[in-house]
């Protein structure tokens, strides 16, 4: 990730440098393995990324078809062999889903929606935002003002009516965390590309008389991409997080495909009758995810700070 | 209590005493709310199970589904069944102490078609009548333009109100003051969607209530409603929720009360044209085929969904009409669960390889109702077929059922009124909207033979005829497979201290059978 670097445009060898030498990817890495704790939760991001990828070749059972399910498995505690002769590990769910498996596949719904619908928002948000802070004006009061708008709801609120609107499915909870997740990426690079935009290089870069469009994403953008990427895996659990929260309200992903927060929620009438497991290992597989993202992200956040470079 | 009961011992001697044991008075938590106390407003089941505790009928239907007497001792009918004589009990008086006339009876009918703005009317159930007559004070002569042989079942589920009702709206039995009946209980005071105090009668003709004073709480949520009972706020709730069942018996002094009901939960196979849906056009309509309406039936394990999905609540099913419900025919066996032979007719109607769609079912309209519609799924996709399974939100899906955009669906309809010959004209009968026949029936079967037998039940006068109609068109559609019957939901109560609740076959809640031990 050399972000930090603004490489000045080839067809002018004659501008210096506009940011210290650099000191790109290994100051990164070094910097991020000082702390042991950022260190654990990469090595479980990994760990958990690594199981989820995977999950179709390591689990027993594919939750998702109903050909493998048998409800004459259902409720099991866990260690339990099942009616087919499965061992049930963590137990298995009111369909007979073996909980390992299902938390696996869980944990890619988890995933894939999490950097999707992130990923997509922050290109959005960061268009915007750009655009707003160096065109400012009239541009600017418009952009900003919806995002004001925007951010003057409930993620969960807005997120709940779109999605009973749009009804439930992989597809629309990701448009619906789209929507909801745009304007905050949108504040973020504008204000980054606000302070930016004062700067030497973008002087330099305009005197030489560059088109908009590329001192726009040629050098305003590399140079506000650290606080974003920080905002950006922050982001992602939220979105985890957000995803499980409509789940299990019941307006999330369908029944069929139960993602970590509808396996919650389906356990959760069962608790109070002592089948825990059915809620609480899901609880603890997205806890971790949602840990492991955020220690990598307070660190890089610390990291990628210009203000504790030294 | 506790000593009170111990000191009244034996049973006899507590139904000698309920005159005078009961002092007591206890709370009840019921989950539906009425729309309005108006007995007249609405035929739904949450109004009507109010309404009979208060208001009583000219007939009773008996625990056995026969015709027992209410406010009518005795009825009989005319040579040409069109005129109806009715004698009416006498010393019957109403909550405000005037005497049971024939003339409140005419005055009700009368009442009823005025009432405004009603979701469910009862005047298709007076729609027989063409006249009725008070000739004395105990003496009612009711004329009809056809033979009406379900004029008793329409009458008993007409409350009847006193006349000095007058010209009272809706709004006036909510206040209390326009409440007028004859029935066990009085109300005494309402406040909408929360609570109902009701008063006992002991001036009722029949069997006297062991309390003198029900309140009734309104609590919707089944968490609210079991919480309230443990914490001993209420004595008695309705609609426990399968998954409580185990908890909740195991709490000291809290029993719980099952019993199946009438109401079987099915899946609907569109069989109407030689294409359906939600199947490929290439593969055609399997359903139109009775061998894969048979195999589809085998394939479900009832046992298993009733045992592991509704916590043995309920009961698997194998026609409308259970045990005890008039129609019911006791020579349609059980449905077996056999995946091979299953899979062999699928094969012998040449559909071996199975075929793919995505079946339907409401989310949370029925009892777990996300969770079996996904066994059936299990059990088919184990028989070779490639499913998919949509839970669609109960508020659009009726819609798009009735639209017919669905091919394979899970329904179920209630038996309210003690006999099967709605569930087979509304869920079975050919459709056809100008006759009224077929209006629940979203996959159109149709058999002229199951028609000839309803239509006979619907003109048969005696109970025998109209029985043995019922039971052979319910055979011509268990043989014919015309829908996949899953199971009869459960219906569960629970109470504590010393109370029992008796159900009746209707499934409600009725405060008039709880009794004190």
């Amino acid at each position: 990730m050399s972000v930090t670097d603004t490489q000045p445009p080839a067809a002018a060898p004659l501008i210096p440098r506009a940011q210290p030498p650099e000191r790109p990817a290994a100051r990164i890495i070094r910097d991020f393995a000082r702390s042991p704790l950022a260190l654990f939760g990469l090595a479980l991001l990994l760990v958990i990324v690594l199981a989820a990828l995977l999950a179709p070749w390591i689990t027993p059972q594919n939750p998702y078809d109903l050909r493998s399910l048998s409800i004459m498995d259902s409720r099991l505690a866990p260690g339990e062999v099942g009616f087919s002769g499965v061992s049930f590990w963590l137990g298995s769910d009111g369909q007979g889903r073996d909980m390992f498996s299902a938390i696996l596949y869980g944990l890619r719904i988890s995933l894939m929606v999490g950097l999707i619908a992130c990923t997509s928002a922050l290109l959005i948000g960061l268009t915007l935002g750009l655009v707003a802070a160096y065109f400012g004006g009239r541009t600017d009061t418009v952009i900003m003002r919806l995002v004001d708008l925007h951010l003057s709801f409930p993620p969960i609120l807005v997120a709940l009516i779109l999605l009973a609107i749009l009804g439930r499915g992989l597809e629309n909870i990701i448009v619906a965390l789209i929507i909801v997740q745009w304007a905050t990426f949108a504040r973020m690079a504008r204000a980054t590309a606000l302070s930016e935009r004062g700067r030497e290089y973008v002087e330099a870069a305009q005197s030489l008389g560059l088109s908009r469009i590329r001192i726009l994403f040629g050098h305003l953008l590399p140079n506000c991409l650290p606080p974003l990427m920080v905002l950006y895996t922050v982001e992602i659990a939220s979105a985890i997080a957000l995803e499980a929260t409509l789940s299990f309200l019941g307006v999330g992903l369908p029944a069929t495909q139960p993602s970590l927060g509808l396996l919650i929620s389906n356990g959760f009438q069962f608790v109070l009758s002592g089948q825990y497991w059915i809620s609480v290992f899901p609880g603890i597989a997205l806890l971790l995810l949602i840990v492991a993202i955020n220690l990598v992200g307070d660190r890089l956040r610390d990291v990628l700070n210009p203000r504790n470079i030294t | 209590m506790t000593r009170l009961s111990q000191f009244l011992g034996a049973t006899a001697i507590a139904a000698l005493m309920a005159g005078t044991a009961g002092a007591q008075s206890i709370t009840a938590g019921l989950a539906a709310a009425p729309s309005s106390m108006d007995p007249h407003f609405a035929s739904t089941g949450q109004n009507q199970q109010l309404a009979a505790v208060m208001y009583d009928r000219l007939i009773h239907i008996a625990p056995d589904g026969s015709f027992a007497p209410g406010l009518a001792t005795e009825w009989s009918v005319s040579e040409d069944r069109l005129t109806w004589t009715f004698t009416l009990r006498e010393d019957v008086t109403f909550h405000d102490g005037s005497p049971f006339t024939a003339a409140d009876v005419v005055f009700t009918f009368e009442r009823i078609p005025e009432v405004p703005n009603s979701p469910a009317p009862f005047t298709p159930r007076l729609a027989a009548i063409d006249s009725a007559e008070a000739v004395d004070d105990h003496t009612l002569v009711i004329t009809t333009s056809s033979p009406a042989p379900g004029l008793p079942t329409d009458l008993s589920t007409i409350y009847i109100v006193s006349q000095n009702v007058g010209d009272a709206e809706s709004a006036d039995f909510d206040r209390s003051s326009a409440s007028i009946g004859t029935g066990p209980f009085r109300q005494v005071e309402y406040s909408p969607g929360e609570r109902l105090v009701l008063e006992r009668n002991p001036d009722y003709w029949g069997e006297v209530p062991d309390f003198e004073r029900v309140t009734i709480r309104f609590l919707e949520t089944s968490a609210s409603r079991i919480a309230s009972l443990q914490a001993g706020e209420v004595d008695f709730v309705d609609a426990v929720p399968p998954n409580d069942l185990e908890r909740l018996e195991a709490t000291e002094g809290v029993s719980v009360i099952a019993a199946p009901s009438a109401r079987m939960v099915y899946m609907g196979l569109d069989q109407m044209e030689d294409t359906t849906v939600m199947i490929d056009p290439a593969v055609g309509n399997p359903f139109r085929d009775v061998r894969v309406r048979e195999a589809l039936s085998l394939a479900i394990n009832r046992e298993a969904i009733v045992d592991r999905i509704q916590f043995g609540s309920g009961l698997p099913a194998n026609q409308f009409a259970p045990e005890g419900i008039f129609g019911h025919n006791p020579d349609i066996p059980a449905l077996d669960y056999d995946p091979e032979r299953a899979r062999e007719l699928l094969a012998e109607a040449g559909y071996g390889d199975g075929w793919a769609m995505t079946i339907h079912g409401p989310t949370g309209r029925y009892v777990n109702d996300v969770d079996v519609l996904l066994a059936v799924g299990q059990m088919w996709s184990q028989i070779g077929l490639d499913i998919e399974v949509e839970n669609v939100p109960t508020n659009v899906y009726f819609g798009r059922a009735t639209d017919r955009e669905f091919s394979a669906f899970m329904v179920a309809f209630g038996i309210t009124t003690g006999e099967s010959s709605l569930a087979l004209r509304n869920v079975l009968g050919t459709y056809d909207a100008d006759r009224g026949w077929g209006a629940n029936n979203r996959f159109r079967y149709s058999s002229d033979a199951f028609d000839a037998a309803l239509a006979e039940a619907f003109e048969a006068f005696e109970d025998d005829a109209r029985e043995a109609a019922l039971q052979e068109a319910a055979r011509i559609a268990a043989e014919e497979h015309a829908i996949i019957p899953i199971h009869w939901e459960g219906n569960n109560w629970a109470v504590r201290g010393d109370i029992t609740f008796t159900p009746s076959p209707d499934g409600r809640s009725l405060v008039t059978n709880l009794s004190a031990n």
